[in-house]
């Protein structure tokens, strides 16, 4: 059965095809989550968090994106629904540097250098980062889900790869 | 899932790639949850929507029901009050509506 019509299924209430699309979506959804956290076990609950919202709106996917990359805007709201709680609670503190997941153990210094400024970035930077240069979603796109202005999303973009561009050039030098 | 960044130019692009795609490897590695928890999720949580929406349903017939019982309790009760409660209110909401016009007049030629 394909997607199609798991999803038509499901809009007209089958549970069970509506808990296989969720299956299938699952691990790509908190791939995707801890990519742009950079947070394995907030990836985890967020990913939760993200079924939870999907099985309440399944009912208003109208398919004009992919159901996966729905499901993607849905995951940023719930991470910018985190991080604006963490604000308001005065929890999110600059991370240590030995929290920061520097990539596989194997990898190339520049690499971990990268991640490392990356995850030095403010959070609400390095997203739409990871959103236009590793997933290739537009300006306008990043804009509706961040609920930002087109340009806003531009300058941060701007000069969160100017800053990474710096830093790599330091690390040539 | 959207990932079309395999033309990545720049050197920093690359390096983004590697690093993440590093950082998310070992979610290939793991399982989903059984389908059994999944629907047993869906069911729980359809199941308060429903509930959620029946209280908000049973809310909303309640205060209409007062709302409209108290109006018709009012106007037998005390007609003459009723009718100049009636009038006021009308009155308000005429002038409420002709404010908020000619805000929105000014607003739009300034």
């Amino acid at each position: 059965m394909d997607d199609h019509e798991l999803i038509r299924q499901a809009q007209r209430g089958d549970q069970a095809a509506l808990a296989r699309l969720l299956q299938q979506q699952y691990l790509p959804v908190k791939k995707y989550l801890v990519t742009i956290t950079f947070d394995r076990n907030l990836a985890e609950d967020l990913t939760q968090e993200t079924m939870i919202r999907a099985i309440q709106s399944i009912g208003q996917f109208q398919g004009r994106a992919r159901f996966s990359t729905w499901l993607c805007a849905i995951a940023t709201r719930q991470y910018l629904d985190w991080l604006r709680r963490q604000k308001r609670e005065r929890r999110l503190e600059e991370r240590a540097l030995e929290e920061i997941l520097p990539g596989p153990d194997g990898s190339a210094p520049e690499v971990r250098n990268l991640m490392v400024q990356l995850q030095a970035l403010p959070r609400e930077v390095a997203l739409p980062v990871v959103l236009k240069h590793y997933y290739g979603y537009t300006y306008e796109e990043i804009a509706e889900w961040m609920e930002l202005p087109v340009g806003t999303v531009k300058s941060r973009i701007f000069n969160a790869v100017r800053t990474l561009r710096r830093g790599l050039d330091q690390d040539d030098a | 899932m959207m990932h079309d960044g395999k033309g990545a130019a720049e050197p920093w692009e690359r390096l983004l790639r590697e690093g993440l795609d590093g950082l998310s490897a070992p979610v290939e590695e793991e399982s989903p949850p059984d389908l059994g928890a999944l629907i047993m999720l869906v069911e729980d949580v359809q199941r308060a929507q429903r509930q959620a929406l029946m209280r908000d349903l049973l809310r909303f017939v309640a205060v209409a029901a007062l709302v409209l019982f108290g109006g018709l309790w009012a106007m037998l009760q005390f007609p003459l009050y009723y009718l100049i409660v009636q009038a006021a209110l009308a009155v308000v909401l005429a002038a409420g509506a002709a404010v908020g016009r000619f805000e929105g007049r000014r607003n739009f030629h300034e």
